[in-house]
């Protein structure tokens, strides 16, 4: 009896181990497999996962360079008050400025990692890299939350900071929550009307945020209704297509010089809905565009406050909080204001309720 | 009942009048907000008479904008530029003696462009986004006359080789802006550009345009008896009393400037001002006192038409310069075919 107790034992022994020894390694989103020793003493990054390795590593340490666009967004934003030493990020490492590599600048830093597109011109962005056997982990454009935690996980996984990451992606799915229950109840005033909200992410030419862009589906949890959520892909489209789409509000790209008046002092904007009730609301830029992981929920919150107005507004009050939470960083009301635009949004309407005298305070725990 | 050659080369101008008028009303009737044709008419008539005279207005404000501010200043456009470059094609062949040639050899299209993106690059916008893309054309023209005069014997064919040579620096340089433009913000806008549009026109920009090309069209057009005598060969002019090197110089700043205001406008739009000149000659002949007006006036149809179809053909406006390049280049080579059997000259 002692003898088969004594070998189911060794056989379950055997099986957990053997289970511990096949845990399968990380895979990036093309699906191999990613073998890098955690934490990563040196990466490189291309694409926005700059501003996320930053947060989860909570500086620039093992940043050996990133492409210089993305290393612009931070040093003009934000996140360049909570990590001031990311301007001096070396930028060599990409040849155009964005996505296309400098194998030999890349070599010379012997990576442990590099964070790169995949499924986005890869012949010139991804290729190389691998022609060079470099580490590399690829990434793709976000196309639903399971890529912002995918991601999240991958960087966590390679810097040593998994903890961390999940810790945001909680703190991610819990303002989502208290997010859903306020858009349920301004749906419920409204009868369950949604609003058409048009995303223009580029007003000349005209290219709105498509439904496969994961800032039209952002969009729709605010409670509106994206007007352009039949495009398959960012695409141009023409005036007439806009006049005949009629959003209730026009939302525009953080990052570029358009502004509301802009499309108020343009005469073949005048029969739009949103412009003849001026309601162009330019996207807050924060410290990574007002997206990912951390400024995602922001986005919402800054939207769903629009499309209610009965709601209350807890905008400001949550932004000081998440960057005090996950920065460290006090927001005075200057900082605020600029960040969301306060004086290109002045002249439409109800812009007035994330003015630094309306606002309540955060809900968030 | 036929009708003579003569014949039709007398009415070819009114015809082509009358067809262009019919095109440029149906193509206010397309687009993709749906405007009914009654009300088309009633808008154009309000926008068009005093306001004594102008019928009720009955139509939404979306209705007038979509026909006065967004469909007629492009038909507009689309027509002037069309007859500019027709124009401009059938001066440049007459004046050269030869079919092959179009208005944008001296590198004037490629400059131009250059202009355009480096206004986009550095985030020019309206009438500095033109300046930039005329001034680019100036500056190829007057890059292209120089190595033109660096050569010995003078004349035209240094001048296109110059323009040759000036086309493949600016392209290369545009290139160059293309590359190290962010390929999220600037390069979609870029590359639409260079493949030419009139999604973006606008009054504005028909102001901004219309004079160099009316001014440099009508100048061209009062040359037509000059351009027939250059069309004789250098010597048969001279001794009829021509300045050749002059007038030649004259014709070529005059489509230079055309050119340089349509890349300025809509981006590149190839083949107009080689295929136009073609099809035009064989309605009315070689004599260019008829070529130039007709082709002016078929310029205009053949790109209203083109641009009628980059607006319909798909869910999404397709680039008029591809269309044209399209449809320009197999008509181009079987008029090729053709004339090579007849000669150009059609005599």
């Amino acid at each position: 009896m002692r003898l088969i107790l004594t070998s189911v034992a060794l056989a379950v022994l055997c099986l957990v181990r053997t289970g511990e020894a096949q845990t399968p390694p990380p895979q990036d989103q093309r699906g191999r497999d990613v073998s890098v020793a955690a934490p990563a003493q040196r990466v490189v990054t291309f694409n926005s996962v700059l501003w996320l390795y930053l947060t989860l590593e909570r500086g620039a340490g093992p940043i050996a360079g990133a492409s210089a666009s993305t290393v612009r967004t931070v040093s003009t934003g934000l996140l360049d008050r909570a990590f001031p030493s990311a301007a001096a990020i070396p930028t060599d490492v990409s040849v155009d400025g964005f996505f296309v590599p400098n194998v030999e600048a890349i070599l010379r830093r012997a990576p442990d990692a590099v964070f790169q597109w995949v499924g986005r011109n890869d012949p010139a962005y991804l290729e190389p890299l691998d022609r060079a056997g470099l580490p590399v982990v690829a990434l793709r454009q976000t196309r639903d939350e399971r890529d912002y935690f995918s991601t999240a996980r991958l960087i966590g996984a390679v810097s040593g900071r998994s903890a961390r990451a999940e810790a945001l992606i909680d703190d991610y799915r819990d303002s989502y929550a208290r997010l859903d229950h306020h858009v349920q109840a301004g749906l419920q005033a409204t009868k369950g009307r949604r609003q058409r909200v048009l995303y223009l992410w580029k007003w000349r030419p005209l290219i709105p945020i498509d439904g496969k862009n994961f800032f039209g589906t952002l969009l729709e949890r605010a409670g509106g209704v994206n007007v352009a959520a039949q495009l398959a892909r960012p695409e141009r489209v023409s005036m007439e297509k806009i006049l005949l789409w009629d959003p209730e509000v026009v939302v525009l790209f953080c990052c570029d010089r358009t502004t509301p008046s802009d499309l108020y002092q343009d005469p073949m904007w005048r029969p739009v809905s949103a412009v003849r009730n001026r309601r162009v609301y330019k996207v807050p830029s924060g410290g990574s565009r007002f997206a990912d992981l951390v400024e995602g929920p922001l986005y919402s919150r800054w939207l769903t406050e629009l499309l209610f107005p009965e709601l209350p507004s807890t905008l400001r009050g949550d932004l000081r909080q998440t960057f005090q939470q996950v920065y460290g960083l006090d927001l005075d009301d200057d900082t605020l204001d600029h960040t969301l635009h306060m004086k290109v949004n002045s002249v439409s309407a109800g812009y007035d309720r994330f003015s630094r005298s309306l606002t309540q305070e955060s809900l968030r725990p | 009942m036929s009708i003579s050659s003569s014949s039709l080369a007398r009415l070819a101008v009114p015809l082509l009048s009358l067809s262009l008028l019919l095109a440029m009303l149906m193509s206010l009737r397309i687009g993709t907000y749906p405007v009914p044709t009654l009300t088309v008419a009633r808008v154009v008539l309000a926008w068009l008479l005093p306001a004594g005279m102008a019928p009720a207005s009955d139509w939404s404000e979306a209705e007038w904008v979509a026909v006065t501010i967004i469909r007629l200043p492009r038909v507009l456009l689309v027509c002037l530029a069309g007859a500019g470059l027709g124009l401009a094609g059938a001066a440049l062949q007459g004046m050269m003696r030869n079919p092959l040639v179009g208005p944008d050899i001296v590198g004037i299209s490629a400059g131009a462009a250059f202009g355009g993106i480096l206004a986009i690059l550095l985030d020019f916008s309206g009438p500095a986004m033109l300046a930039a893309a005329f001034a680019g054309g100036m500056v190829a023209l007057a890059l292209a006359w120089t190595l033109s005069r660096l050569g010995r014997g003078g004349g035209v064919l240094p001048l296109v080789l110059g323009g040759i040579i000036v086309a493949a620096f600016f392209t290369a340089l545009n290139g160059l802006l293309q590359y190290v433009a962010d390929p999220d913000s600037k390069l979609p806008a870029m590359v639409y550009w260079l493949i030419g549009s009139f999604a973006a026109a606008s009054i504005d920009k028909l102001v901004l345009v219309a004079p160099p090309i009316v001014l440099a069209g009508g100048l061209l057009l009062a040359l037509r008896w000059r351009v027939n005598l250059l069309s004789l060969g250098e010597l048969d002019a001279a001794s009829l009393g021509i300045r050749v090197e002059r007038l030649r110089w004259l014709i070529i700043a005059l489509v230079a400037m055309i050119v340089a205001a349509q890349v300025s406008a809509s981006g590149m739009v190839g083949w107009v001002g080689l295929v136009v000149p073609h099809f035009t000659r064989m309605l009315v002949g070689p004599d260019h006192r008829r070529l130039l007006p007709a082709s002016a006036l078929f310029g205009a149809l053949f790109l209203l038409m083109m641009d009628d179809v980059a607006r319909t053909l798909a869910s999404q406006e397709l680039p008029i310069g591809v269309l044209t390049a399209v449809v320009g280049t197999p008509v181009f080579a079987f008029l090729y075919w053709r004339l090579q059997a007849r000669g150009w000259n059609n005599d």
